[in-house]
């Protein structure tokens, strides 16, 4: 089993390498002198062409593309993402500052998709080709169907604007920022994010469910004298879970890009929005490292996924091993 | 005549599913509505006199009229006439991308599934590359790059559409390769390109079609929330995305809250529609979400 | 009912199924004794209702199915109460402890009836866990001594291993192992060998007979090999569209066959000691479709002796000699 998590721990490194080529290349489209994507704006100020040409050997502009590729490769590691064109900020501690706030929502979205999702999937398993099962169904359609930023601005009307409620936009009333005190302004943005993902595991969770039901060993399980209920937990959801634990492991990336439309609907300062605002102002640098941090996201969690089906079900490493 | 036998069976199969299909009554409805969306939008000219694009500075969100049956938006532009013209760009955006990368997708997905080895590996690869990448977000950053544009926008969706497809197809093709009428096939001496593309291929319409049905739907869904961005078509073009983007700002979106709506409105059912009759079409073919 | 040597008593059973609009009559006024340490074959056809007889016992029909008339009558121990099986709840509590209890039951395919993602011991426990309260440590050995007894080699490593690493006798053996842990008075088996190899059926077939012999435990075997009832059972039943249509012990049926339905089937299988010449033959026709409502003896479109009298209604059940039952016309049957 280790050996088996090791080997798709490695396999990962070389789909890394290609995806940190791939933003190498994309951050040298940029149409900008490098060296203000590398260095502190500030200290670039007021120096001549000569003091420049100087900088530019030093920093090492001048060497092979590979060396600079290893260079650009060993600052990341160290935390060194360069500068943004506009702000002239570190990338870094704009990272630093979006990312915990975005994982927070994305947390809070599929925590409530995932409940939500398999308890109505699960009912609708039991209730099979019933009215029950039906209206979850055209549901589950309906909040596919409807865009996200549709819904978010209808919620905002009705419970920012009209009945008051709820904050319309941003992360927290200023001096307030315990926990508690925050979630008033994800309610909404994290509903809006986690609806589509309700409908999309519902309708998961129903077909995996009934997929199991109809299975021999649930036969056995109930000739056994279990209880409905245990041989629903035990034997239907305990098997039929998998794709859905692997969807929702696999959607966590996936949210945190996809959150950027609902992030920037109500100003919520997380990674979409960094994204966005960085694109809309030509940032490029800023917005290419937003995304390369999605891109090692994706592939982490893809490498979690396949951890959670190992465990979930023995099957799956003994025949990889054998 | 073992083919005409096998066609004849095939006929018959498409005929039940074709029953299927029609008795579904939720997938009926979700084709009519794609229908009347479509036709009323291919029609609009006959159905408005108003030119979309026109400005009229007077009628600066003029209510409704007889002249202007929803009113006009901030530059007094008539928006019954947005609608149905936005509608076309929308939908043929969506359609025209769905089409493309579906194509893509299974001619590289055959050849992927049907020469096997080296080139197999190498395709998936890049399929397993291309997917770390979030879509949307490789959209936001291309188009950060390629600036805004209809065909850039189109472009885009293709370039990063064709994965799903391809696995789907790439996987149908690789089950289809055992059975014993390709080998039948190449004893008779039928060409390579042949065998794929005339006898496989036909076999894995079903996913094919469904993943369109499915595009479709998404590419409206990322063009209406690329455009309410601002990052989508340019400005200028009328469509569902840029209408809503238009009234974004908190009072627009107050006190005139028919302009946005009602393409809102238009965007829901439209790809309601069309998940709807995908639906249906999903559990004629019996294909399961993956 | 007699508990002394009786365990388990049908009367009069009818199940119905609800398909669609229509309504399948799969099993139809089946008579059946079981008797205590004795096993009863109940062979026909693959849809003649034997399957669904042996799951109404427990229960265990699918939800469009319902048991409309007719007693289940079981009784564990001699002298004990008599439990009516038909009228308890499908998931009600009383059925529960008597499913896996007293009542256990072995499937098709061992294959797909093993829980993949548990080991076979905790399946085995859970069983034992339902019935019995025991201490973990002493749970365990019972297990590991019975899987030893069931013939799988090195059961304490076995024990912690999945489904998929065992091969389909082995499975079929630890489906047994789960039946017999609370040593119940009646095993029903559903085509247990149907899906192993043929040497393999032999010794499952072997084990089942031993159980019957050290366990006391009473078995209903379903099967449709004749090969298979002349090998294990006491008694049979031979069905034919959910009807019992002869019953009688093995000696009876396969040495004096009445009912031209089982004469047919005997001559269809080779059974062992039958003479080298005789060739084996087909039954004519197929089975009508189960949603057909008869109004007279089902085995006519297919009968060689269909006569006049057979086209007017059902025949009754005839005791030809003591045990001995066969429902035909031509055999003293009368119209009921």
């Amino acid at each position: 089993m280790l050996e088996y998590f090791v080997k798709r721990f490695l396999s990962m490194i070389p789909k890394l390498l290609i995806i940190s080529v791939l933003i190498y290349f994309g951050m040298s489209l940029i149409p900008v002198d490098p060296l203000t994507i590398m260095m502190n704006p500030e200290e670039l100020d007021g120096l001549s062409v000569e003091a420049l040409e100087e900088l530019r050997e030093e920093k090492g502009l001048n060497d092979p593309v590979i060396v600079q590729y290893a260079r650009w490769m060993k600052g990341l590691a160290q935390g060194d993402f360069g500068y943004s064109l506009t702000t002239g900020t570190p990338i870094k501690e704009l990272l630093a500052s979006r990312f915990p706030a975005t994982l927070e929502l994305c947390g809070i979205a599929l925590t409530l998709a995932a409940i939500l999702g398999i308890l109505l999937g699960s009912q609708s398993a039991r209730h099979k080709n019933t009215l029950i099962d039906y209206g979850n169904t055209v549901l589950g359609l309906i909040g596919t169907s409807v865009p996200g930023f549709f819904f978010a601005m209808c919620f905002i009307m009705l419970f920012s604007m009209k009945l008051g409620w709820l904050p319309s936009g941003g992360r927290m009333t200023v001096g307030k920022t315990a926990f508690f005190d925050r979630i008033e302004y994800m309610i909404l943005p994290s509903f809006c994010m986690a609806i589509s993902l309700i409908a999309y595991l519902m309708r998961l969770t129903r077909n995996s469910m009934l997929d199991v039901m109809n299975k021999d060993y649930v036969k056995t399980a109930r000739a056994k004298g279990n209880s409905e209920l245990s041989i629903y937990i035990k034997h239907c959801f305990r098997n039929g879970c998998t794709p859905v634990v692997l969807c929702l492991i696999s959607r966590i990336s996936i949210l945190v890009s996809g959150s950027t439309i609902i992030e920037t609907v109500f100003n919520y300062p997380g990674m979409g929005m960094l994204l966005v605002s960085s694109i809309t102002a030509k940032d490029m640098p800023v917005a290419m490292m937003t995304m390369f941090i999605c891109a090692v996201m994706v592939l982490v969690t893809s490498f979690l996924g396949d951890i959670a089906i190992a465990l979930l079900d023995p099957r799956v490493q003994f025949g990889k091993e054998g | 005549m073992s083919e005409t036998k096998i066609q004849k069976s095939q006929d018959s199969v498409n005929k039940r599913r074709m029953q299927k299909l029609f008795s579904n009554k939720l997938a009926m409805f979700g084709l009519i509505l794609t229908v009347i969306i479509t036709l009323l939008c291919l029609l609009a000219p006959l159905l408005t006199s108003s030119d979309p694009d026109f400005i009229d500075m007077s009628l600066r969100y003029a209510p409704a009229s007889r002249e202007h049956p929803f009113g006009c938006d901030q530059s007094g532009r008539d928006v019954w006439a947005r609608l149905l013209y936005g509608g076309r760009i929308s939908i043929a955006i969506g359609l025209a991308s769905a089409l493309c990368a579906n194509v893509l997708g299974a001619v590289i997905g055959c050849i992927s599934g049907y020469a096997g080895g080296k080139v197999d590996q190498i395709l998936m690869y890049c399929s397993e590359i291309f997917s770390c990448f979030p879509d949307k977000m490789l959209i936001l950053i291309i188009m950060g790059f390629a600036g805004q544009g209809v065909a850039v926008m189109m472009l885009v969706f293709i370039f990063t559409g064709w994965v799903g497809t391809m696995r789907m197809v790439r996987s149908r093709i690789l089950s289809l390769k055992q059975e014993t009428f390709v080998e039948n096939c190449r004893a008779i001496g039928i060409s390579s390109a042949s065998i794929m593309f005339r006898h496989l291929l036909p076999n894995a319409m079903g996913v094919f079609i469904i993943n369109i049905t499915s595009n479709v739907a998404g590419y409206i869904l990322s063009e209406a929330g690329l455009s309410f961005l601002g990052l989508g078509v340019p400005k200028g073009v009328v469509t569902w995305g840029n209408m809503i983007n238009a009234a974004r700002n908190l009072s627009t979106m107050q006190n005139y809250s028919l302009l946005w709506i009602l393409p809102g409105i238009a965007i829901s059912l439209f790809v309601l529609g069309v998940n709807f009759f995908g639906d249906g079409l999903r559990d004629v073919f019996d294909v399961t979400q993956e | 009912m007699d508990t002394k040597n009786t365990i388990l008593q049908i009367e009069n059973l009818k199940v119905e199924f609800r398909v669609g609009r229509k309504c399948v009559h799969a099993v139809n006024d089946v008579n059946l004794t079981v008797h205590r340490g004795k096993t009863l074959g109940i062979v026909g056809e693959s849809g003649c209702g034997k399957s669904v007889t042996a799951h109404s016992i427990l229960k265990l029909l699918p939800q469009n199915g319902r048991i409309v008339n007719g007693k289940i009558l079981f009784a564990e121990t001699d002298g004990g109460p008599v439990q009516e099986l038909q009228s308890m709840k499908r998931t009600g509590k009383e059925i529960r402890a008597v499913r896996g209890q007293k009542i256990a039951m072995i499937f098709q395919d061992p294959m797909m009836s093993l829980n993949p993602v548990y080991t076979i011991g905790s399946q085995i426990m859970e069983n034992l866990k339902l019935h019995e309260k025991l201490e973990e440590k002493e749970a365990k050995e019972r297990i590991i001594r019975l899987l030893g007894q069931l013939g799988i080699p090195e059961p304490e490593q076995r024990y912690h291993e999945y489904p998929h690493q065992f091969s389909g006798g082995m499975k079929q053996r630890v489906m047994i192992a789960i039946a017999m842990i609370c040593n119940p008075g009646l095993l029903i088996a559903d085509e247990p060998t149907t899906a192993l190899d043929v040497t393999i059926q032999k010794q499952i077939l072997r084990l089942m007979r031993n159980l019957r012999d050290d366990f006391g435990t009473s078995v209903i075997l379903i099967t449709h090999n004749m090969g298979i009832v002349a090998e294990a059972c006491d008694e049979v039943a031979v069905m034919y569209m959910g009807r019992v249509v002869e019953s009688g012990t093995v000696r009876q049926i396969f040495e004096n066959p009445q009912h031209p339905y089982t004469r047919a089937l005997l001559r269809s299988v080779p059974v062992p000691g039958m003479p080298e010449d005789v060739e084996l033959q087909s039954i004519e026709g197929s089975t009508p479709d189960a949603s057909i409502q008869f109004d007279h003896c089902e085995f006519e479109p297919r009968c060689e002796y269909a006569c006049q009298e057979c086209f007017k209604g059902f025949p009754q059940a005839w005791e030809c000699e003591p045990g001995h039952v066969v429902r035909c016309f031509l055999r003293g049957g009368e119209e009921s």
